[in-house]
Parts: C-alpha cells; sequence; structure tokens
C-alpha cells in the first residue's frame, strides 16, 4: 500500500538516491548531482515536502520552491517530483501531486508551476492530468551533454486560492 | 518563449537526424517503434523549436502507401497537429503519384472515418503491402485496416 507522508532529513539519503535516479535519466533536470541537505533544505519550501512510501521504502517524493522573493508572489511555486523508477506505473506520482496540491492550497498556494523537458511526456501527462496547463516551450533554453534542451513550461491556477 | 499557439508549429520533412526522437515520440504514444528505418518511411514531423511534438509517415509500395505512426504529444492536443500531418502526408502521396493509402490501427478507426477513410478487410490490401513489418508482425491482428483513395 502507497503511503505519503512528510519527509524530513531522514529520508534524505533515499530521496537523494530517488534524485540522482531522475537526474541519470536526462530527462528529468538541468542538475547534475543531487545536492547536500542543508542546500536543497534552503531551496524549498518546508510545509510541502512529501514521500511515498510502500511497505517502508520510500519509492517517490515531491516538494515545492518559491519562485520569488517578492511578497507579491508568495503564492507561487515550483513542483518538483521525482518516483523511483523500480515503481514507475503504479500511481505513485497521482497520489504525491494529488497530496502536494491539496497541501500547497492548505498553506495558502494559489499558482503551481513546472518545467519539465518536453520529451519526458510521463511527467507531462500527470501534470496535466491535474490540471496543469501547458503555456508554451521555453526553446533550447538550456545545453545538456553539449546538446540544447527546450523545457515545457506549466502552471496550476487554483480554483480555490487567491480568488477573492 | 513559444507560446502554444498553431502559428508556433512548423511541419518539415523528417532527416534521418529525427529518428532518434521520432522514435522516443512513438515509443510514448505506445505506438510501433522497432522497425524506423530512414530508408522505407518518409516522415513529416510537427515540431515547435527543436521540439518535435507529432509525426506521421508513409511507406510506399510501388502504386500504394502505408500510412502509419501518427502521433502527437499529449501536450500539444486540440491545435490540429494530427490533421495537418494527414494533410501533408496526403499531398507527399500525389507527389509520389500514389493511388491508394492503407493503415492500420487499434485506436482510431472512427477519427479516420470522418477523414474519409473505409474500413477494409485486411486481406484485400495490395499484396506488397501486407508484407511489410507493421502489417506483417508490429500491429496486431485485431488492428482495423482502412484505406483511402489519393
Amino acid at each position: 500500500m502507497i503511503e505519503i507522508k512528510c519527509m524530513t532529513e531522514d529520508s534524505w539519503s533515499e530521496v537523494a538516491r530517488i534524485y540522482e535516479e531522475g537526474i541519470a535519466t536526462k530527462n528529468a533536470t538541468f542538475q547534475t548531482e543531487a545536492p547536500l541537505w542543508n542546500d536543497w533544505d534552503k531551496a524549498h519550501r518546508k510545509d510541502c515536502r512529501l514521500i511515498a512510501s510502500i511497505d517502508g521504502k520510500i519509492v517517490g517524493w515531491a516538494a515545492l520552491s518559491a519562485v520569488s522573493a517578492r511578497p507579491v508572489y508568495a503564492g507561487v511555486a515550483e513542483v518538483s517530483i521525482y518516483i523511483d523508477q523500480e515503481f514507475r506505473g503504479k500511481k505513485i506520482g497521482d497520489q504525491l501531486m494529488n497530496i502536494l496540491i491539496q497541501k500547497s492550497e492548505s498553506n495558502g498556494i494559489w499558482t503551481l508551476q513546472s518545467g519539465i523537458f518536453p520529451e519526458n511526456e510521463a511527467s507531462i501527462r500527470l501534470h496535466v492530468k491535474h490540471g496543469f496547463k501547458v503555456l508554451g516551450i521555453k526553446d533550447r533554453i538550456g545545453k545538456m551533454d553539449n546538446n540544447w534542451r527546450s523545457v515545457a513550461l506549466l502552471e496550476r491556477r487554483s480554483n480555490s486560492i487567491g480568488i477573492d | 518563449m513559444l507560446f502554444i499557439t498553431p502559428s508556433n508549429i512548423h511541419y518539415r520533412p523528417a532527416t534521418s537526424v529525427d529518428f532518434e526522437k521520432i522514435g522516443q515520440l512513438l515509443h510514448s504514444c505506445r505506438l510501433p517503434n522497432h522497425d524506423l528505418n530512414p530508408q522505407l518511411q518518409y516522415f513529416f514531423v510537427a515540431e515547435m523549436g527543436n521540439t518535435i511534438i507529432g509525426c506521421a509517415a508513409i511507406e510506399v509500395y510501388g502504386n500504394d502507401g502505408l500510412f502509419r505512426s501518427l502521433a502527437v504529444s499529449d501536450a500539444f492536443r486540440n491545435l490540429k497537429v494530427s490533421e495537418k500531418l494527414l494533410s501533408h502526408i496526403i499531398q507527399l502521396s500525389k507527389e509520389k503519384e500514389l493511388s491508394g493509402l492503407y493503415l492500420l490501427t487499434t485506436t482510431a478507426p472512427e477519427y479516420f472515418r470522418k477523414k474519409g477513410w473505409v474500413q477494409i478487410e485486411r486481406d484485400t490490401a495490395p499484396h506488397a503491402l501486407t508484407l511489410s513489418t507493421e502489417f506483417a508482425s508490429v500491429c496486431p491482428a485485431s488492428a482495423i485496416c482502412m484505406s483511402k483513395q489519393v
């Protein structure tokens, strides 16, 4: 059974392992290695960090980072979501995304955004299923292994937060 | 930033350099990609910037063509990409003076019916075409065969 819990420092080695797996696919991020816990901790919101586990084994994680320090953008956050390669196709992403969205809204976030390599069809599909819209493509925005890569920008505007 | 609008989508014949990306797209759309060969298929691709978001191909067998590998990335639905690809393929078929186009589909017979394709028995397709990899081994026996005059 899949269980979604809050991430703590104890889970970092497993979270980093899954992160590194994602990096190795070359379809998840421009990052080339998982950061140290302290650096990751500083860069991510503390109120929306989740892990998914099956029988106690961590098989996925999701977290949010602020996109700007400006108060006007306080309710805008960037999604990270990673699933253990061996546990793909088991709806773990679905469950993580569900809870992540719930948590983001209960913490006053009105816009979630995500930058995804267009080749990462599974991730785009997951986001679209959960109400994200594809806004466009940042064409050849960064270089990876000597190839220019594009990034699709996706956004989900909450219908319950920031509607006053 | 290229916004998701039809005017930002460009259509062109594929080159052999595109085949790796085409293979990935077909894989993610759960379509056969093991028998791709630049010598055998004429592919058209739909592109935003350097991202291939859709593709379609014909394989030529004498005067007939096998239409295959019509795929559009999930994020780019409702932009009439498949219609555009299909019309490019039909135009190419005219240039190659083909008389008939044939396809196999497991998922989209209704779509093609609306576009003027007619369901036929698989055995009535031209012999050379039935020997193609797609007919002979890649597409399941349950796939529906359809045809259209060029």
